[in-house]
């Protein structure tokens, strides 16, 4: 496909163009306003279609009680809505709580509907519990999850709550998952 | 060519009904003022935690940013701390 330069120093211009033959650019794309997307799939405006926001970055997860080890920290990327996250909880240092564990400090809060109370798989060390399956119960309209058994003993939707009791020393959670925010 | 490192709020955002406070800070690398890398780190204030004895224990915001600050201490409103702690106690149900 042979290629015309258009211009070199930038174009500012007010109307709109058609590329027929496709479109090849030497740079990134930005717009002037943050709140403007690509439509993806469609021939015309759609606002399911717009993907109007993507970040990425990192975040300090923190706990309820107590606090975390240094090498804590946490990773996310953000697609339209959809936060995908994933996060080493280090080195607790309160194993006394009677308080179930929460991880907070997730990067965006969740969506205020039920079902973007998501969960996230979890990996653990130094849980003093036997046949663990944990899973973390990301909280709705919240930036926090908490730490569940989904083993037997659980409440009646089947999980139980992981104190910092059940900690020994220098307890330590891998967590990764997905949640809606706004 | 001198390098330097600074920090940026570059968003501070008012969240949902329980008014959590999101902030996006951007540290940037410039050399001789030139943006090199910039990179984001995020976090979420909610107004606090529940104790033992649900009790809500307000947030500690002393180390944060004054504009943030003002934007928490706007917006936790009575009304809405009790919101947020009945929610905490009902999500331990």
């Amino acid at each position: 496909m042979s290629k015309t330069k258009v211009v070199t120093g930038g174009l500012d211009q007010t109307g709109s163009f058609d590329f027929t033959s496709g479109l090849t650019l030497g740079d990134n794309l930005l717009f002037d306003a943050s709140s403007k997307g690509v439509y993806i799939g469609v021939t015309s405006a759609t606002a399911a279609n717009l993907l109007d926001d993507y970040e990425e970055g990192t975040f300090t997860p923190t706990v309820s009680v107590g606090n975390l080890g240094s090498d804590s920290n946490g990773h996310y990327t953000k697609v339209g809505r959809l936060v995908t996250f994933t996060l080493l909880a280090d080195s607790l240092d309160n194993t006394s709580s009677s308080n179930d564990i929460l991880i907070q400090s997730l990067p965006f809060t969740s969506l205020s509907t039920a079902e973007s109370s998501a969960h996230a798989v979890v990996a653990c060390k130094n849980v003093n519990k036997s046949n663990l399956t944990l899973v973390a119960q990301i909280a709705v309209n919240g930036s926090q999850m908490e730490i569940k058994s989904n083993g037997a003993g659980g409440t009646s939707n089947g999980q139980a709550g992981i104190r910092y009791s059940d900690l020994g020393s220098s307890a330590a959670f891998k967590i990764s998952g997905h949640y809606y925010t706004s | 060519m001198a390098i330097t490192k600074e920090t940026q709020i570059a968003k501070i955002e008012v969240v949902g009904e329980y008014k959590a406070v999101q902030i996006a800070t951007d540290t940037v690398i410039k050399e001789d003022g030139t943006e090199l890398s910039r990179s984001r780190h995020r976090h979420v204030l909610h107004p606090g935690n529940l104790d033992a004895s649900n009790n809500l224990v307000a947030t500690d915001i002393s180390g944060e940013d004054a504009e943030v600050q003002a934007v928490a201490n706007a917006v936790w409103t009575d009304d809405v701390k009790t919101a947020w702690k009945n929610k905490l106690i009902a999500d331990k149900s």
